[in-house]
């Protein structure tokens, strides 16, 4: 009886040693990266498109980890709630990580994250099939002022950049119906069947289809390099800028050496030309900024989008 | 033109027969058809878990594998379907409806060779089809508007009137039951909170897979203890199954077959509708159009044959949108273009312009992946054939536990383990009600797509001047209301006329039913539902539309049914023996006891806990074996075997993050 005591002592220790994390460098073991949305959403393409050098850079792999729901506020509020130890990272798209507390969908708020990176900016864009009567931005405004509140829009989230740019538009004297849709697939399925007149989608899922669409308008500051000639809301005199921006976060209180590490990490992987083609060809041109721009444009953004709540509800109850 | 495609078809065939493409797309096989199999591992996490092995490949292997995969784990859940009532994946439902009776009628091996040939032969003419007409195809799917879908899915419902037969009423309020369940969480088209009473795990909603797990993988466990059978199903070898099955397909019903191929690519087309939809339509056309109906349900091949032949042919169908508009018709095929994104591709037109090479010989490669399955399948079905070997005592252990985590890996959530446990006990409850899991099951895969559409066509219709122009006035519409009449009214009226006077004649009214579980169990239910209907009148706009609909439903249904017992027989004994309530209900909470070691103790760890105490007790109290060193050894051993299996499953392969806890 007394040796099985000290042979089962002596196993707990050895077990003890063997699972006490040596204090070796950062990263000595796999990356668990949370996607709030299912597997093949835009989201995951984000990851999906570095995964591969991600590895080639940190020396370890990334553990996929998908936590769908309530818009990816399931999964941020897992992450907000994670160990700041670098080894769980996640991804998100701003505004909608804003918007998500503001519904009453999600347990964090934007300070509850350290953010690495914006890897892409998927930007709002108004399309029509190919064969559409409207073949122009002045056509669609036209037609919108003619039958108010009768041609079909679709849009994507409720309160993502789509929904935002129709809600903006709205607002400056284009009456429509807005029809949201659950996910790109099926508005993209919408819009090219004439179930709806037009789509507010953006860039990412979009140029996949591009030989069968028209663009009318970018919701960009300047005109974007992969859709030539296609005029922004701006130079049409309308003031909306709305774009998915896509983003590397941790949860709040990394350590300073994990955080810069995977800063640079980041930066040096979406600087390369191979990863750049490659999110071109996927319709994700990269544009790379570091986070600290987040914290920036969150701050801005914050009183804009307490007003677009209000505004939402305010078109809810007019119906 | 001519020469080009020629040349393009020689390269693919090269392609496609060297060594290497053969031994890759064999591993995927594997992989889809046994993800396939395991209550959990769904299409798109077999698919998922195959992306990154897949980075290193030539662009043209990569898609020949994970096409693979694809077809594999559509196929895959048929098994499972059959041997063990559980459907691996929600394309198999319709298969288990007949499969399972077929295993039980000692028929297990033609079953399953029939599910093999008949997906085999399915995915061949949907990859066909693809190759074919996926021109054609893709601008007929576009005219599907929210408004046909709406109605497509509400006929799928009226399966429900003829799921059982002479329990309409019981059948129309599962379902509606199911529809009800896939209301919770987030409402589709505000996207705020819906009868979550505060509680952010059900933000998230019910996961439909995981119901789907509860509903028949839990359950049918349950029930399983309930016989004094020491096997599942009487199980002797069925010499010339294979040649029985292939007559079943290719000589008494090669129409029959084909209609449901080319059916099934054509609805797996359509983005949003998918395998499993095809695979409940199709089977429900099969039985309304038979000569003689009421044989489906008790073990025809027919019943297997169907659903599984419409069910892989949507693969070849899911793909058109992918390959001529760049738009993944379903979650696994959205994946699919993760693993062409990786690879530097982008589908859509312009794959089939620039990379034909690429885009044939994907196709020509997913024609092939449905003729390797044969051999590869047929090996498998004869592997699994074997748990009809095992004492039930070990099965059951085993597939509660694969449930759990299978259920746990799907949105990594502690929550959904729960949901299943608690589900699974609740649909035993109602089985035994005769409220049969199938009918659930159809509401919730169905719901979802039943409310997405109906608010998305309430919102289009803003632009007519009646909502009638799109419900009931579009072509597709009325085509489809017509459908959905004849198959609520048929059924009812070839019942009456076969039962002919017998029916007519007015029963006397008899209390008998007061004493019966059943009546309360419903009368529960209308509650149930009074208190949901009261709580969807306090929402507000669409979000309120498709609840109060659902639970005013449940509340008529349930009176409705209420009533009728009043009618019935009073000579109806009830189904319950005290001895084996009492069985199922120390499984249940040992599966519950294990639920709250998971996270303390560790997953692993609490699963080999509950899988040898379920052995254990079900040796001492199920089977009377007196308890010794040798079965104690036993069942450790079996214990330790399993949850090492399961580790290597999920833990190393699928690298699902399971709580550690203290020890493992």
């Amino acid at each position: 009886m007394r040796n099985m005591f000290v042979l089962l002592c002596a196993a707990l220790f050895t077990v003890g040693v063997i699972a006490t994390p040596a204090k070796a460098a950062w990263p000595d073991r796999p990356i668990r990266i949370i996607v709030p949305f299912n597997p093949g959403a835009g989201t995951d393409q984000q990851g999906r498109l570095v995964e591969k050098e991600f590895k080639e850079t940190f020396g370890q792999p990334l553990n996929f980890v998908y936590k769908p729901g309530a818009d990816g506020a399931i999964g941020a509020t897992e992450l907000a709630n994670s160990r700041p130890d670098g080894y769980t990272i996640g991804l998100y798209a701003f505004p909608l990580m804003v918007m998500g507390p503001l519904l009453g969908k999600g347990k964090y708020g934007p300070e509850s994250f350290d953010y690495l990176g914006i890897s892409c900016k998927d930007v709002a864009v108004l399309v029509v099939p190919k064969d559409s009567p409207i073949k122009s931005f002045e056509d669609f405004v036209t037609q919108a002022k003619a039958n108010p509140g009768k041609l079909r829009v679709g849009v994507v989230e409720i309160l993502g950049p789509t929904h935002i740019t129709a809600l903006r538009l709205q607002q400056q004297g284009v009456p429509m119906n807005i029809v949201p849709h659950a996910g790109g697939s099926k508005a993209m399925v919408a819009v090219l069947g004439g179930h709806i007149d037009a789509l507010l989608a953006v860039t990412g899922a979009s140029l996949n289809s591009a030989s069968k669409l028209n663009f009318l308008a970018v919701a960009s500051d300047e005109p974007e390099a992969l859709l030539p000639g296609v005029p922004t809301f701006k130079e049409k005199g309308f003031d909306i800028v709305s774009a998915f921006a896509r983003v590397w976060l941790a949860p709040k209180g990394l350590p300073a050496d994990v955080k810069q590490r995977l800063g640079e990490g980041l930066k040096s992987i979406y600087a390369r030309e191979d990863v750049k083609e490659r999110h071109d060809k996927a319709g994700l041109p990269v544009r790379f900024e570091d986070g600290t721009v987040l914290n920036q444009w969150i701050d801005a953004f914050m009183p804009e989008a307490r007003g677009l709540v209000d505004l939402y509800n305010q078109q809810k109850a007019q119906q | 033109m001519e020469s080009s495609m020629l040349s393009l078809f020689l390269s693919s065939l090269g392609f496609v027969f060297s060594p290497t493409t053969l031994l890759i797309m064999v591993i995927g096989l594997v992989v889809g058809i046994i993800g396939g199999m395991v209550p959990g591992i769904t299409t798109v996490t077999a698919i998922a878990l195959f992306i990154p092995f897949t980075f290193s490949m030539a662009p043209t292997l990569a898609l020949a594998a994970l096409g693979a995969v694809y077809c594999g784990a559509m196929y895959g859940g048929a098994n499972a379907a059959i041997l063990i009532n559980t459907p691996g994946a929600p394309g198999s439902i319709a298969t288990a409806l007949d499969g399972y009776p077929m295993t039980r009628n000692g028929r297990a091996p033609e079953a399953l060779f029939t599910a093999l040939l008949a997906s085999c032969f399915g995915g061949f003419v949907g990859a066909v089809m693809l190759l074919a007409f996926f021109e054609p195809l893709a601008s007929l799917a576009l005219h599907f508007g929210s408004e046909a879908f709406f109605w497509m899915a509400i006929f799928g419902l009226t399966t429900l009137a003829a799921m059982s037969q002479g329990m309409v009423l019981k059948s129309l309020l599962g379902g509606v039951l199911g529809l009800g369940l896939s209301t919770i969480g987030l409402d589709p088209s505000d996207g705020i909170p819906r009868f979550t009473f505060g509680i952010f795990d059900l933000l998230q909603g019910f996961d439909m897979i995981v119901l789907m797990t509860s509903l028949f993988s839990f359950s049918q466990m349950l029930l399983l203890l309930e016989s004094p059978d020491e096997y599942i199903a009487k199980y002797r070898p069925q010499p010339g199954a294979f040649l029985r099955s292939l007559k079943t397909l290719f000589v008494r019903n090669k129409l029959l077959a084909g209609i449901s191929s080319v059916a099934g690519a054509f609805i797996g087309g359509l983005p949003g509708a998918g395998g499993s939809v095809a695979a409940i339509i199709l089977y429900n056309e099969a039985k309304r159009w038979d000569k003689n109906p009421e044989r489906y349900g008790s073990g025809v091949p027919e019943g297997v044959m169907v659903p599984e032949s419409a069910n892989n042919a949507s693969v070849g169908g899911a793909l058109v949108p992918l390959l001529s508009l760049g738009i993944p018709g379903s979650a696994a095929a959205a994946v699919l273009m993760g693993g062409l994104l990786a690879q530097g591709l982008a589908p859509g037109p312009q794959l089939m312009e620039t990379h034909p090479d690429i885009a044939y010989g994907f196709i020509y490669s997913l024609i092939f992946a449905n003729i390797l399955m044969l051999p590869v399948g047929y090996v498998l079905a004869r592997v699994c054939t074997k748990i009809l070997d095992v004492p039930k005592l070990y099965v059951i252990p085993a597939i509660i536990t694969l449930s759990l985590i299978g259920s746990y890996s799907l949105r990594n959530s502690m929550f959904d383990v729960l949901v299943l446990i608690v589900a699974g006990g609740v649909s035993y409850l109602l089985l035994k009600a005769k409220i049969q899991p199938a009918c659930i099951a159809l509401g919730v895969v169905l719901g979802p797509i039943v409310e997405e559409n109906l608010n998305n066509t309430l919102i289009r219709a803003h632009s007519d001047a009646s909502p009638l122009d799109l419900f009931v006035f579009s072509p597709l519409s009325a085509t489809f209301i017509i459908l959905s009449i004849v198959a609520l009214v048929l059924p009812v009226a070839m019942q009456r006329l076969k039962k002919g006077k017998e029916a007519r004649m007015a029963r006397p009214v008899s209390t008998a039913c007061l004493y019966r579980y059943d009546f309360w169990v419903v009368a529960l239910l209308a509650a149930g539902g009074a208190f949901f209907l009261w709580q969807s009148s306090l929402l507000t706009g669409n979000s309120a539309v498709f609840p109060e609909v659902v639970f005013g439903l449940v509340v008529v249904l349930a009176i409705l049914t209420l009533c009728s017992e009043f009618f019935s027989e009073p000579a109806r004994q009830s189904t319950f023996s005290p001895a084996a309530l009492a069985n199922v209900a120390v499984y249940f909470f040992l599966a519950l006891a294990t639920y709250a070691l998971l996270d303390i103790v560790g997953f692993y760890s609490s699963m080999f806990l509950c899988v040898t105490a379920m052995i254990l007790f079900g040796l001492r109290r199920i089977r009377r074996v007196p308890l010794n060193i040798s079965n104690l050894a036993k069942a450790v051993a079996v214990s330790g075997l399993l949850v090492l299996a399961e580790w290597l499953c999920f833990g190393v392969l699928v690298k699902v993050p399971a709580p550690e806890g203290l020890l493992f």
